[in-house]
């Protein structure tokens, strides 16, 4: 056989070697199995997912939260001071030691205070007619100012 | 027209022209329908399809890059299971003698070494010129076409050679 048949010959033979022919319906078949794996249907099975994750994290978020939740602070509720002089201070449960703290004296106790020590006396007295006078009417007695007197005025 | 629709448009254009690169790697219909539609799948998540300028180059890419996955995914298959991977690999001298001239021309092309078969194979393509073939292989075009006359000559070397060896024995 000459070069130039032989050459025809290969480029006849070559020409059929991917000639094949795909089965029919190939189009259809590739649009079909692009339509079944579509972004939108896994982004479907991905929120699945996201939405089980979400939910087990803000369960463990809720959790967590309940665990270091800070103790609320009881509220004190201000006692009248005991009237009691001699008997010793009651023995206070655990619990109460825990949640009594220390509190500012309000006006009203820094006043009696000063009364205790400049007339120690009358604040005994005062103290021990509370109980009858605190289901009293509160009586002011009239405070009676004298009139300032300047130095001029003499 | 809508995505769906343009998408659509390119598989109707293009699928046989996929299906002809992928056979003339994996000789195998069955795989190179498989082929097929991993290369449109692949370009349709990617979504770099609705910007290619030219179709057939960047599609014949992404189908030889498939197809060559897939035929050394089957070579492993097959070292592994004791047979031989190439379809037309066994004794094509034998092929020769007993057979028709396409099909011992054929099993001498699966014959070849890879590098060498790949761009010949593909150079089979319907109009797949060189340029085409370099760029969906990803090589310089000036090797595409010193491999496709390498791969020529061995071609017409084994074939001259079997011609008078046929002729001899007559």
């Amino acid at each position: 056989m000459r070069n130039d048949e032989l050459d025809r010959a290969l480029d006849e033979a070559l020409a059929r070697y991917s000639s094949a022919e795909p089965l029919a319906g190939l189009e259809q078949r590739v649009l079909n199995r692009v339509r079944a794996e579509r972004p939108g249907r896994r982004i479907g099975r991905w929120a699945w997912a996201v939405a089980l994750a979400a939910g087990m994290i803000a369960t463990a978020v809720f959790w967590v939260g309940q665990a270091f939740r800070p103790v609320p602070q009881q509220i004190l509720t201000r006692a009248t001071p005991p009237v009691q002089t001699t008997a010793p201070p009651p023995v206070l449960g655990k619990r109460h030691r825990q949640a009594r703290r220390p509190v500012p004296l309000t006006s009203e106790e820094r006043a009696l205070l000063a009364l205790a020590t400049r007339a120690p006396g009358q604040a005994r007295e005062a103290l021990l007619e509370l109980p009858v006078r605190s289901t009293e009417p509160i009586r002011i007695e009239e405070i009676k100012i004298e009139p300032l007197r300047s130095d001029d005025a003499k | 027209m809508t995505r769906e629709a343009s998408f659509a448009g390119l598989v109707e254009r293009q699928s046989r022209f996929v299906f002809r690169v992928a056979y003339a790697l994996l000789r195998n219909s069955h795989d190179a329908e498989d082929a097929v539609q991993d290369t449109f799948l692949k370009l349709y998540r990617g979504g770099a399809w609705e910007s290619i300028e030219n179709e057939r180059a960047f599609l014949a890419r992404v189908a030889w890059r498939i197809a060559v996955d897939k035929l050394k995914s089957a070579r492993r298959a097959a070292s592994l299971d004791g047979e031989p991977a190439l379809h037309g690999g066994a004794n094509p001298e034998r092929a020769l003698l007993t057979a028709d001239w396409n099909a011992a021309v054929h099993r001498l092309v699966d014959a070849l070494p890879q590098e060498l078969r790949q761009p010949l194979a593909l150079s089979t393509v319907e109009e797949m010129n060189s340029r085409e073939i370099a760029q969906a292989m990803g090589i310089s075009e000036g090797t595409v076409r010193t491999r496709i006359m390498r791969a020529r000559r061995i071609l017409k070397q084994k074939l001259a050679a079997l011609m008078e060896g046929r002729y001899e024995k007559r």
